[in-house]
């Protein structure tokens, strides 16, 4: 699993992750997912480098959601492959953290 | 599922520790496998997402700190069904009793637990629980979709 990030304009920090959202994926990540969340309002999540996503790696992204949600600011993900796009539809997950397709939508959404 | 059954076509075990590493392990077994036993593709995603789940769960809940704790996987496939047996000498725990997990309405009530057992049981087209010989033992089966894609 490999995270990317960087600040876009606008302030709207983008992570993008490559790799399985499985347990070892998601202990790779949630450090950082923790620490963002503390820090950012702004924030849009790549997942089209995600070919795997097991309920553990669905547990960062809400939690994180949920931690930048309660700090008054907005968290979108985008980019699903299929395989995890249909997990996180089939679990209603998409419901309580934003699903777009792509990053302009991600970013129109964030900034608001 | 039906009880009266010709033997498997074939069958695939692995055996993992409870630790960090064996997810991984478990992943790279299964991927080879469904590659080798030519698995649909949406059958191969549905297996390994319950193989996870249920793995997962075995080793952070059963199995925490328990020296000698050891979680098996069995596979056996038909021609259009499969079928997985995941055995953990944890703490006894029938996940199919777990309350059934309500999505939340949004964000700030969202609570994170259960969504694993929701997903192995709106996965898989059966499931049975059993506890034997000091082991929890799911087996979970995955008929093989008829017409194309689900």
């Amino acid at each position: 699993m490999k995270l990317n990030h960087e600040t876009l304009d606008g302030g709207i920090y983008r992570i993008a992750l490559e790799g399985p959202l499985d347990m070892a994926g998601s202990a790779m990540i949630d450090p950082h997912f923790a620490m963002i969340t503390e820090k950012e309002k702004r924030l849009i999540v790549d997942l089209s480098g995600v070919d795997f996503l097991a309920s553990i790696g669905i547990r960062v992204l809400v939690m994180a959601a949920r931690g930048i949600a309660e700090r008054g600011g907005r968290m979108a993900v985008y980019g699903a492959q299929e395989a995890p796009a249909k997990v996180l539809k089939s679990t209603g997950v998409d419901q309580i953290v934003k699903l777009v397709d792509d990053e302009a939508a991600a970013i129109a959404w964030v900034g608001k | 599922m039906p009880t009266d059954e010709r033997p498997p076509d074939a069958t695939a075990g692995i055996a993992l520790p409870p630790d960090l590493a064996s997810v991984t392990a478990l992943n790279a077994w299964f991927d080879r496998l469904a590659d080798d036993l030519g698995l649909p593709k949406d059958t191969a995603h549905d297996v390994k997402l319950c193989l996870n789940e249920a793995v997962t769960n075995a080793i952070v809940h059963g199995l925490g700190g328990v020296p000698g704790g050891r979680v098996s996987v069995e596979l056996e496939r038909w021609p259009d069904r499969t079928r997985v047996r995941i055995r953990d000498t944890g703490v006894p725990f029938n996940p199919l009793d777990a309350p059934r997990h309500v999505p939340a309405e949004d964000i700030l009530s969202a609570k994170i637990g259960g969504l694993g057992i929701a997903i192995m049981r709106e996965t898989s087209s059966s499931a049975e629980y059993r506890h034997a010989e000091g082991e929890n033992i799911l087996t979970l089966s995955f008929l093989d979709a008829q017409d194309g894609p689900r």
